[in-house]
């Protein structure tokens, strides 16, 4: 029983860390705040 | 906090957990404080962070498995090595998929499959998961495919070393994130804390277990193919140990050697002096016990394991389960608890499948006359004229025996594994809180 109730943690921990990686390429590909003006002001010429 | 810290279960797990995840998502934090490298894209990035988060898991799997006392202490042994299966699993899948994201997302990359024109960072890569792909298969078919257990062991480190070298080396040698001052120092220290836990568990314990050295005194045959093993130490006071805990054994060889087996005492813990280990012949090493005479070399790494009612200090008393050779455990306790004078009551459930089975029979009635002990033998094939209980312990029987006040008691079950779940469920299902309940394995490794 404690096996299975184990198995849950590592099942959780295995979602926090691909949860965690998944953030991370997020967070690393995110538009940034000075990406975005210079974005608008390529179209708006 | 510091009692919390020690005393409840669930916040030493949460601890642990916390510290588990951490060190894991470390690296990536580290890599956070960088930008992304040009050309990268989400899928690269997620395929990176999971390759990075499964290699160090891989490293901390050194750490779960060199019995390093301050982990060990919170949850027993065997807890710890079915979590070092079960999060290896896990370590795996990241492993797998991390390449696999690449193959979808940049097709490309299979190039780097072609392992003759791939260049040498890719080799690592997949020679690390082909020794990843036979530890993992060996480890879980051991006994199907009909491994010893000394080669397999052997084996396994050598495989896990280098699925880490490999895996290691793949990761400083690709383009992606390196040349990062601190990615190279975080990598180069977590492989060198690897190998230290390596040389450790190799070279500096054994060459420890050879400072305190034992002598076999006496090999005492007991009922139903068990051997009493009575070690006493030289030139040393002995090993202190709780009742109920075990040590690893190597007997007659070098422990450099590395073929060592894991036994509990079945003495008192008030006689560090006289150790005795009750073995049952069951495998190759077990069936040699009988044949050690005394005056044999011996050497111990111990004593580990939190299956002991030494723990539980403020229990008003004690219900043991055993099963066959599981009362070794037991026997230890009591006996320990005889000559401590403990007048906390013990009830020992007992199952064997004749009486003519039951180790220690004899030892456990004359325990009757110094402690507050009750023997319950339950008998899978009793003798036409057994009055006592037969069959399973199951909740019938359990709740027929077990106090009204389930609380009160700590609950020790070591039996195999089929009695030791069916225990634990009959146990929960009358209520018995989860966190007095204590199992061992027999058989661990």
């Amino acid at each position: 029983m404690r096996y299975s109730l184990m198995l849950q943690v590592v099942s959780l921990m295995a979602v926090i860390l691909v949860g965690a990686s998944g953030l991370f390429a997020w967070l690393q590909n995110r538009p940034t705040a000075n990406q975005s003006p210079i974005l608008e002001s390529e179209v708006s010429h | 906090m510091k009692s919390v810290l020690t005393r409840s279960p669930v916040a030493i797990a949460i601890a642990w957990i916390g510290l588990y995840l951490a060190i894991t998502l470390f690296p990536l934090f580290v890599l956070l404080l960088y930008g992304a490298p040009t050309g990268s894209t989400f899928w690269v990035d997620f395929s990176v962070a999971l390759g990075f988060v499964g290699l160090a898991m891989l490293a901390l799997q050194f750490a779960l498995t060199a019995r390093i006392n301050l982990i060990e202490s919170s949850y027993g042994i065997d807890i710890i090595l079915q979590f070092h299966r079960y999060i290896s699993l896990i370590a795996f899948a990241l492993v797998i998929i991390h390449p696999l994201i690449l193959f979808i997302t940049k097709p490309e990359t299979l190039g780097l499959l072609n392992i003759i024109e791939a260049p040498w960072r890719a080799k690592l890569a997949v020679s690390s998961v082909l020794a990843l792909i036979i530890l993992i298969v060996t480890a879980i078919g051991r006994k199907k495919l009909n491994i010893p257990y000394e080669p397999w062991r052997i084996a396994h480190g050598v495989l896990a070393v280098l699925a880490v070298a490999f895996g290691l080396g793949h990761a400083l040698g690709v383009s992606n994130y390196l040349g990062l001052f601190w990615k190279g120092v975080l990598w180069s220290a977590i492989a060198l804390f690897a190998l230290w836990l390596l040389v450790y568990v190799r070279l500096v314990k054994p060459w420890m277990m050879t400072r305190h050295p034992y002598l076999v005194e006496e090999v005492i045959p007991q009922r139903n193919k068990v051997w009493t093993l009575v070690l006493r130490p030289r030139g040393h006071q002995g090993m202190h140990f709780q009742p109920g805990q075990f040590a690893w054994i190597t007997l007659a060889i070098s422990p450099f050697r590395m073929r060592e087996h894991p036994f509990s005492m079945s003495s008192s813990a008030e006689s560090p002096e006289r150790l005795e280990f009750s073995i049952k012949e069951v495998g190759d090493f077990t069936s040699t016990i009988q044949d050690f005479q005394p005056g044999t070399k011996a050497f111990l790494d111990g004593p580990y394991g939190v299956f002991t009612i030494d723990r539980y200090w403020d229990s008003a008393g004690f219900v043991l389960i055993a099963g066959g050779i599981g009362i070794t455990p037991m026997m230890s306790m009591l006996v320990t608890a005889a000559d401590r004078q403990d007048d906390r009551t013990f009830i020992l459930i007992y199952a064997n499948k004749t009486w003519e089975d039951i180790t220690f029979r004899e030892e456990l009635e004359e325990l009757k006359q110094r402690l507050d002990l009750s023997v319950i033998h339950v008998l899978r094939e009793p003798p036409e004229d057994w009055s006592g209980e037969t069959g399973y312990v199951d909740r019938e029987l359990l709740e027929r025996y077990i106090p009204i006040h389930r609380g009160s008691r700590q609950y020790f079950i070591c039996a195999a594994p089929v009695m030791m779940d069916a225990v634990e469920i009959a146990l929960h299902e009358l209520d018995v809180p989860i966190t007095h309940v204590h199992i061992e394995h027999f058989n661990i490794v």
